[in-house]
């Protein structure tokens, strides 16, 4: 491993673990906040997003696998989004 | 019917590893849509049941949780640097990766026993769901963490690249599961 490509792994470490603590903070204090609850959820995207992209490493690949990785987050994350704007219409 | 050379051409592709690849992919693929399944049982029942989802909220730990997240991205990482460290010196990091990952078993055994001895279950069909959803993902981490540990002691690279994958597949399944259960 070059020394670019060790530091940008430790970067990605550093992000996973400041999105990780950041997110579980946010949701925490949260108090069934809608805008919150979008922040926390929008994190978890982040880091499902840098474990498919740097550590399986498929950054550079552009094929149907990487999307299908990426789109499987996203759309449970999307789902629970729509859960709590749902939830906070509802009341 | 198939041909010779359509033999040929699956043992070529079985000798050149794409056989593995494919057979990798549509294991991870079986966990990511199993989880997805039970994920998404576990929001409508959430929205069905809201004072059960109050109640099974009350007696949830976030804290140890996230604790959890920290322990299984730390375990991941690791399994991702024994897989560009290529041939040598992968021993360390994937004994490494085994032993976080069994330290979010202990964690999450606490977790389990607090929740139990605060009353869980009376949260009903969704505390049932809680734990099918949280103990099939903390099988496949006892299960992963075992083979970690088993290709540790005799690796290849096949081997290596292999349960990497795998173990990144059920770090995003926690990453996912961490706020649908415990945070939103």
């Amino acid at each position: 491993m070059t020394r670019q490509a060790r530091e940008q792994f430790i970067a990605t470490l550093a992000m996973l673990l400041t999105l990780a603590l950041g997110g579980a903070l946010v949701g925490g204090l949260s108090g069934g906040l809608l805008v919150p609850i979008a922040a926390v959820l929008v994190m978890a995207y982040a880091k499902g997003r840098l474990v498919i992209l740097d550590f399986m490493e498929l950054r550079a690949n552009r094929g149907f696998m990487r999307s299908a990785l990426l789109a499987w987050p996203a759309a449970l994350l999307s789902l629970a989004l729509a859960r709590a704007v749902a939830a906070s219409l509802i009341g | 019917m198939a041909t010779i050379d359509d033999v040929n051409i699956a043992v070529g592709k079985a000798e050149s590893g794409e056989a593995d690849s494919l057979l990798l992919w549509i294991l991870v693929w079986s966990e990511l849509a199993a989880f997805g399944a039970l994920l998404v049982a576990f929001m409508v029942m959430t929205m069905v049941d809201g004072e059960g989802a109050l109640l099974l909220r009350s007696h949830l730990h976030p804290g140890l949780a996230a604790l959890n997240t920290v322990l299984l991205v730390c375990s991941g990482w690791q399994a991702a640097l024994a897989v560009r460290r290529g041939e040598g010196a992968v021993r360390g990091p994937l004994v490494l990766a085994a032993l976080l990952g069994l330290a979010f078993v202990a964690v999450k055994a606490v977790e389990y026993t607090i929740e139990i001895r605060s009353g869980i279950g009376g949260a009903g069909r969704l505390s049932e769901l809680y734990f099918l959803i949280t103990g099939f993902h903390l099988l496949h981490v006892i299960f992963g963490a075992g083979i970690l540990l088993l290709v540790a002691w005799r690796p290849s690279r096949a081997n290596v690249v292999m349960i990497a994958t795998l173990w990144h597949a059920i770090d995003l399944v926690w990453l996912v599961m961490f706020p649908i259960v415990y945070l939103t």
